[in-house]
């Protein structure tokens, strides 16, 4: 079965204001169902920035982004983030807890739902944690805690498509194959349902992670698409 | 009858004698070799020339009978107080010179137009020995707020990237996201007019009470001007500062719920991209 592209970005431009170094260079990308697209590239690339693009987080220059073939702008924004959602490579738990901190996201005017606190604890559990992670202060998490927390938060606003920027850069081994084998289940379980057309776009450095979670590796230089 | 201090005019003479008494904080500055007397020398002549060019612009102003004139140096006034809230600030962005001054024009302007024509009511309702020296003290209070409350705005906004992102990226809307750093920065610009308010009357006589009082003004009638004044300044204060926060975060953000933190720079390198 075909889907529709669930995102298309074209001719994505962006300079830093200080340096005046061109990040994005004239990018070109579409994001179809089902798939989990890698971005790889060196250092200073655009990786980050290009999924910083694509959750509208940055003001851009030029180009134009579609969500499932709508233009994204203003008031549309903020709903659009709550399907198309973002994990910083430094995510932070803004409350004192994580039960908090999904309460606080369920507060936003955008918000259309109401948390699932039973979803977000068989998450946990799925990442290698346990549900008592919910309520330990928000200091005492560790890097690679605060990114699983930072992941199990997004994925408790079901969204369609989930930007991660180097996810598992802070985790250990086992920690890394519950990420990348929960990602995975997430991306398969609804790709099939009318209301569930799902795609992942992962950046990483590690060749060998996006040919095991990826369905497509984008190779970017110096602003650039060189690979598809 | 006691005699009060607008009977009893003082020389240039007895000013020196004053002048002597900071002379001892110039030799314990040497004996300690605190490094500050030259400092102590240069506020201290800096501030005498300062304020007889405003006495003698004052007895210039005082003896017009126009409007034009006094709303001319007010203005000035203004203008030097905006640009001056601005002076301390760590973390800027392109216009916020013209917003300091904005905001500090409207909330001073419209709280001492209100003093003048619903409270004083002088005849005429410009009589610059009335509306000079209130929308001083107004000015001098509103700056010092609005510069507070910018400074904490913006620094906080840097410390707090993460947190601000975090909301953003989950569905937040821009004033959704910067609403917590709007409420610090408001309540620590009014933190000084509180403070004043507090110990008012308790720990020291204020600065319009203290005039009265020495000009042979009944005791009741200056507290009730200090109170007026205190209120006034406080208005101004809450006014210049939500209208300073609000353009503030009206230019550092855009209609797309995004922060733009390419704008906000470290004085230095806003100073450096601007040459």
């Amino acid at each position: 079965m075909n889907f529709p592209p669930i995102i298309e970005v074209q001719d994505l431009r962006r300079r830093d204001a200080e340096s005046e170094r061109t990040i994005l260079d004239g990018i070109t990308l579409q994001i179809d169902a089902g798939e989990c697209v890698g971005l790889m590239g060196p250092n200073g690339s655009g990786k980050s920035t290009l999924l910083r693009a694509i959750a509208r987080l940055d003001p851009l220059e030029h180009g134009e982004l579609f969500f499932q073939g709508n233009a994204v702008h203003g008031d549309q924004v903020p709903p659009y983030r709550r399907r198309v959602v973002y994990v910083s490579q430094q995510s932070v738990v803004v409350q004192p807890t994580l039960r908090e901190d999904l309460q606080y996201v369920f507060q936003f005017q955008s918000s259309n739902q109401s948390l699932d606190l039973q979803d977000a604890e068989t998450q946990l559990v799925q990442f290698g944690k346990t549900a008592s992670m919910l309520d330990q202060p928000a200091e005492q998490l560790s890097g690679g805690e605060r990114q699983i927390a930072a992941l199990v938060r997004a994925m408790a606003l079901s969204p369609l498509v989930l930007l991660l920027d180097e996810p598992t850069a802070s985790l250990d081994a086992v920690a890394t194959e519950g990420i990348e084998s929960g990602i995975k289940q997430w991306l398969a379980a609804d790709t099939e349902a009318a209301d569930g057309l799902r795609a992942v776009v992962w950046v990483s450095h590690d060749q060998q992670q996006l040919q095991r979670v990826s369905t497509r590796v984008v190779q970017l230089n110096a602003g650039r698409i060189i690979e598809s | 009858m006691l005699a009060s201090a607008s009977d009893i005019a003082i020389s240039w003479l007895d000013v020196s004698i004053a002048a002597c008494l900071l002379a001892i904080n110039a030799l314990v500055s040497v004996r300690l070799q605190l490094g500050m007397a030259s400092k102590i020398a240069w506020s201290s002549v800096r501030m005498t020339i300062q304020l007889v060019i405003l006495g003698l612009v004052l007895k210039q102003i005082f003896a017009l009978a126009t409007a034009a004139p006094v709303l001319g140096l007010a203005g000035v006034m203004t203008v030097i107080a905006g640009v001056s809230a601005v002076g301390r600030i760590d973390h800027r962005y392109p216009g916020i010179y013209l917003n300091a001054i904005s905001s500090v024009w409207l909330s001073s302007w419209l709280v001492t137009l209100v003093t003048v024509l619903a409270i004083i009511r002088p005849d005429p309702w410009y009589s610059p020995p009335i509306l000079i020296p209130l929308l001083g003290m107004v000015l001098g209070n509103s700056l010092t707020g609005i510069s507070l409350g910018l400074d904490r705005f913006l620094s906080e906004m840097h410390n707090r990237r993460g947190e601000l992102e975090t909301s953003l990226a989950l569905g937040a809307t821009r004033w959704e996201s910067c609403r917590g750093v709007f409420s610090v920065a408001t309540r620590t610009a009014m933190v000084p007019i509180l403070n004043t308010m507090a110990v008012a009357g308790i720990v020291s006589i204020p600065g319009m009470m203290t005039g009265q009082l020495l000009a042979g003004a009944p005791p009741i009638q200056a507290v009730k001007y200090q109170v007026m004044i205190m209120f006034v300044i406080a208005a101004a204060i809450a006014i210049g500062i939500v209208v300073a926060l609000w353009l503030t975060y009206r230019n550092v953000t855009t209609a797309d719920h995004q922060i733009n933190w390419q704008v906000i720079r470290g004085k230095k390198k806003l100073k450096a991209s601007i040459r």
